[in-house]
């Protein structure tokens, strides 16, 4: 085989290997800075211009617009507290503390990020909205049907996403520990 | 005949397809931003804002979401900005009752700088995006001794937008809310 046949194999190789690895990374969403706190993941350094190469590649290509560090942060959860896959199938609670900040949003995405089509034409709750138990606790029931009190919708089946975003949160939030983020608990499946 | 193949031959055309594959990796990451045919601004490109202000980005919903993982609690408008003729200048008036927050974007998406209400003097967010070189033209007309009395952000490109993010305080105060950030000014100086 001629050299310069082995040059042209080599480089083809090391496109596809190259490319692909790069479609992998993307696919993979943020890489680095994550902050963990139960079931709910952020990326801190997303929001400002300390933003690494394949956070910035990801934001390009999926078209997020992500929360700027002083405008708050944004949680995802796609397990429960137990780390089971979040699923239409199931029916949770999201119970806790007011988390710390100004104002706070949990919303329900399916995997790609677009909201879930339901008969009450409801893709996220707020601060605002949500009623109090004894003041600070708070409880969101996530589930395909209509439930009492604080009701996200969820889709009847399949995997999704829940987005806690805390607005001016304060910048201990960055140390995971002192966000106490609600916690996601599993009920009834079908 | 064949050639024969030694161990440390294979090793290294590995190594040289190995190689390649790492260049093409990062310099696929690194050019992301240029190449990407979906980011947020393209996606928002139809949002056009009339009248020196700010247009409302149309709430995610079922099937049709310009940007995944979109807060619908929250009231989400864009400012389109080119700096080639000048600094710009963003002008909104905040009150007690609902929080609203800036984020300042490059071309790709990501974001460069992010503030909130907080950051308001006597009612006011006064911010002047500018190019470095207009911000030292700015500085050089200061008085000498007097604060400036607007927020000067450094926009590390000519082309850009902002994002207003506003928090409605109560469901009766979203028309307010709207009709605030109607009035919210993102226009070129002078």
């Amino acid at each position: 085989v001629s050299f310069f046949l082995k040059v042209l194999v080599v480089i083809a190789l090391g496109m596809v290997l190259g490319l692909s690895a790069t479609r992998a990374s993307i696919d993979k969403g943020f890489l680095f800075g994550a902050v963990r706190d139960g079931p709910w993941t952020a990326w801190t350094t997303v929001g400002s211009n300390t933003i690494d190469p394949y956070a910035r590649a990801v934001v390009v290509s999926s078209g997020l617009l992500p929360l700027g560090t002083d405008e708050g942060l944004a949680f995802y959860a796609t397990a429960d507290s137990n780390g089971r896959p979040l699923d239409g199938a199931c029916d949770y609670t999201v119970e806790g503390n007011d988390p710390p900040a100004r104002f706070w949003t949990l919303g329900l995405f399916d995997r790609r990020g677009t909201p879930v089509a339901n008969a009450a034409d409801r893709y996220a709750l707020s601060s605002q909205d949500v009623l109090r138990r004894d003041d600070t606790r708070v409880m969101v029931a996530v589930s395909p049907s209509a439930r009492p009190g604080n009701w996200l919708p969820a889709p009847p089946k399949g995997r999704f996403t829940l987005m806690l975003s805390l607005y001016e949160s304060n910048s201990g939030i960055a140390s995971a520990a002192e966000a106490a983020l609600p916690v996601i608990r599993r009920g009834a499946c079908r | 005949m064949t050639a024969r193949i030694t161990p440390g031959a294979v090793f290294a055309w590995a190594l040289a397809v190995f190689f390649v594959a790492g260049c093409v990796h990062l310099s696929s990451i690194l050019l992301m931003p240029r190449l990407a045919p979906k980011d947020a601004f393209t996606r928002l490109a139809d949002i056009e804002s009339t009248g020196g202000g700010f247009a409302i980005v149309p709430p995610a919903r079922p099937g049709k979401a310009a940007i995944p993982f979109a807060d619908s609690a929250t009231i989400l408008a864009m400012c389109r900005y080119d700096l080639t003729k000048g600094p710009w200048r963003v002008r909104a008036t905040v009150d007690d009752e609902s929080m609203v927050s800036l984020s300042f974007h490059g071309r790709t998406g990501a974001v460069f700088h992010s503030l909130t209400d907080r950051a308001a003097l006597r009612g006011h967010l006064d911010v002047v995006v500018a190019t470095a070189d207009q911000i030292e033209t700015i500085e050089a007309g200061d008085v000498e001794d007097a604060p400036p009395q607007d927020i000067r952000i450094t926009s590390p490109a000519a082309q850009g937008f902002v994002l207003l993010r506003a928090m409605p305080g109560s469901p009766a105060g979203e028309a307010r809310l709207r009709a605030r950030i109607a009035a919210t000014g993102c226009a070129p100086e002078g």
